[in-house]
């Protein structure tokens, strides 16, 4: 139950906040000034505020007369923090050792890590597989600019593409 | 005519369409590569052509590439291009149930059938389209985008409060970047990539492709497919006429609606799809069943697309005015071979222009015939173990909002995967946020520079007639469910 209050609350503390940055908007002068690049955003965010207020009133009379909670799916929150981290990781070993191995090291990790997969035949074949797919795609045919990392992983890569 | 019809059946121009087809399929059904960039990609390779088939190449490309988008969208909610989003909304409850053919079939078909009317449009009513078109000022368009964004009443039906919140969302998003009439920035919190706004694809790949993979690990849900697997084998790619008749005014509604939108400068068939979508959503008798796997729902913003696509070829070739992104970089085409797209192009290259017609109508039926190969290819990625899909889904995620961008295209991209998947496990609806961010920019300028006009006189600006019309048919689209609601209410009480 508690769930369900935490997207309007959510909005409702954002759009207070916002509205604070849109009030620090760069001023617009002459006929710009009732249309300046608040006008907008500041209408969206009134708007967010009364519907995020309808929300909670709704919720709070849900409560009262003990409407009952949609049925929860299985969460596995360990997983799904592992998989972003994972991507986050990615993200940054691109810059870092480039996109092959990035890519190749990316896919061993949510193999293993998330899907806990063991067959040493998939966790080595796919990434190399898909690796291979990839790189001829959007750097062969497509000449994408891909990241080649830095250092001696730069050289390494230059050879590459 | 005739002169031009035959320059497009000779073997070389038939060969560089097939080619672009071909290309377009492959750049359209890759997140991060779209239909536009490989056009600008492949300018250069055109140099040596001779006009007809260089120019056919391009539009080949970029009616396949509209097209391919859905492919990915259906199987993998991994919509492949902007302009397939509304059909990853619809389209990939039909794979979770095993029919995926009939959704890919439906899509092939009514994006065919879609450019074929907009070229019948484009032979017959070009320059009288294009007139019109030009009647449309700011409020005009104000009001155009609020009848798309009046479709949220009718797709968030089972709880429009949620709905309106979504689409909030996404209207607020729109405003980041600076601002188009003052020049001042907005919510950029000092990060310079995103000055321009939010990049639209990496955030529709986070928002739809990752959030689903991030979702079924969070859940362990590991089947993609119903069990039955029925729909998957794609023996018969091509859905039943029975179903294409049935669906034959939802395809002629959107296809006309498409066309019109493809016209007007800067709305492009993204907006199109989106709009096929949420007028089919109105016109339907049972608007609920929207967004749970309806067939209407794939037919509308594909017919819409692809007749966006085509319908955005009439302003550049009669009036020399783009009407979308693409067509923006296909005058870059025009003038490498001496030609300025306009008026004047009818009058002194008037075998080039029936030329470029017929193969635009060669083109659609060339989508059909290839489309259904790459289907098949595609539908085979289905079968595979969901690891391994989703590491593959994930990967091209990653490097796809690369190739749009930079690492911030990934931070965005992964931003929007966790916004997803929190407002998915709260139960607000996902497509109100695309229709806030697409409508976005067109409802606020169009507004603003309207207020501008009629200094600030909202009577003025309300009762231009074309924007009354349109704004009481988005009132009339908002108030009419609950109307009949009411009606039905009544009825059964009284019985």
């Amino acid at each position: 139950m508690r769930y369900r209050w935490l997207v309007p609350v959510g909005l409702l503390c954002a759009a207070v906040y916002l509205w604070s940055v849109a009030s620090t908007f760069r001023e617009a002068v002459g006929r710009y000034e009732l249309i300046g690049p608040g006008f907008f955003p500041k209408i969206l965010l009134v708007a967010i505020v009364v519907v995020s207020l309808l929300a909670l009133v709704r919720e709070f009379v849900a409560r009262r007369r003990s409407a009952p909670c949609p049925e929860k799916a299985a969460f596995y929150p360990g997983d799904l923090a592992a998989a972003v981290a994972i991507t986050v990781a990615y993200v940054a070993g691109l810059h870092a050792v480039g996109f092959v191995l990035a890519t190749l090291a990316f896919q061993v990790l949510l193999l293993v890590v998330v899907f806990r997969i063991r067959r040493w035949q998939i966790v080595c074949g796919v990434p190399a597989i898909l690796t291979s797919v990839f790189f001829v795609i959007f750097i062969g045919l497509m000449s994408v600019p891909l990241p080649r990392g830095t250092g001696v992983f730069h050289q390494l890569n230059s050879l590459m593409y | 005519m005739i002169e031009g019809l035959q320059l497009a059946l000779s073997i070389d121009t038939f060969t560089f369409i097939m080619l672009g087809t071909i290309m377009g399929l492959m750049l359209g059904a890759l997140p991060g590569l779209d239909a536009t960039t490989g056009v600008a990609l492949l300018l250069p390779v055109t140099y040596v052509l001779a006009p007809v088939p260089a120019l056919l190449f391009f539009v080949s490309l970029y009616a396949a590439g509209v097209f391919a988008g859905s492919i990915t969208a259906i199987l993998f909610r991994t919509p492949g291009s902007s302009e397939a989003i509304m059909t990853a909304v619809e389209g990939h409850h039909f794979t979770a149930r095993g029919e995926a053919g009939l959704a890919l079939g439906v899509a092939v078909v009514c994006s065919a059938i879609g450019g074929l009317i907009a070229t019948v449009a484009l032979f017959t009513i070009t320059p009288w389209l294009a007139s019109v078109a030009l009647q449309f000022g700011p409020s005009e368009y104000f009001a155009l985008g609020i009848l798309g964004l009046s479709c949220i009443a009718a797709v968030s039906a089972a709880d429009p409060l949620k709905g309106l919140s979504a689409a909030l969302i996404g209207l607020l998003l729109s405003t980041v970047g600076i601002d188009q009439i003052t020049g001042a920035k907005r919510f950029d919190f000092g990060v310079t990539s995103i000055l321009g706004g939010i990049p639209f694809v990496p955030a529709m790949i986070g928002l739809f492709a990752a959030s689903e993979v991030y979702r079924r690990i969070a859940q362990h849900d590991h089947v993609l497919v119903s069990d039955t697997g029925a729909g998957v084998d794609l023996k018969g790619a091509l859905p039943a006429l029975a179903t294409v008749v049935r669906l034959r005014w939802t395809v002629l509604r959107s296809s006309i609606l498409g066309l019109f939108v493809g016209i007007l400068p800067g709305a492009g068939a993204t907006t199109a799809a989106i709009l096929g979508y949420s007028a089919e959503v109105r016109m339907s008798s049972k608007p609920e069943e929207f967004g749970k796997g309806k067939i209407e729902g794939v037919a509308a913003p594909e017919s819409a697309n692809n007749a966006a696509a085509v319908g955005a070829m009439i302003p550049l070739l009669s009036l020399g005015i783009p009407g979308s992104g693409t067509t923006a970089v296909l005058i870059g085409a025009f003038l490498i071979h001496n030609l300025q797209p306009g008026p004047f192009l009818f009058i002194d290259n008037p075998d080039i222009v029936y030329a470029l017609f017929s193969g635009i109508a060669i083109t659609n039926l060339m989508v059909l015939l290839c489309a259904i190969i790459f289907i098949r290819l595609f539908a085979r990625f289905v079968r595979l173990p969901y690891p391994i899909l989703a590491t593959s889904i994930l990967s091209v995620c990653v490097i796809g909002s690369l190739a749009f961008g930079d690492v911030n295209s990934v931070a965005v991209m992964l931003a929007f995967a966790l916004l997803g998947l929190a407002l998915e496990a709260a139960r607000y609806p996902l497509a109100p946020v695309v229709l806030g961010m697409v409508l976005g920019p067109i409802v606020e300028t169009s507004l603003r520079r309207a207020l501008l006009m009629t200094d600030f006189d909202v009577v003025a600006l309300l009762s231009r007639p074309i924007t009354a019309t349109l704004l009481i048919v988005a009132l009339l689209f908002v108030t009419a469910p609950m109307a009949v609601g009411l009606w039905r209410h009544l009825v059964r009480q009284s019985s």
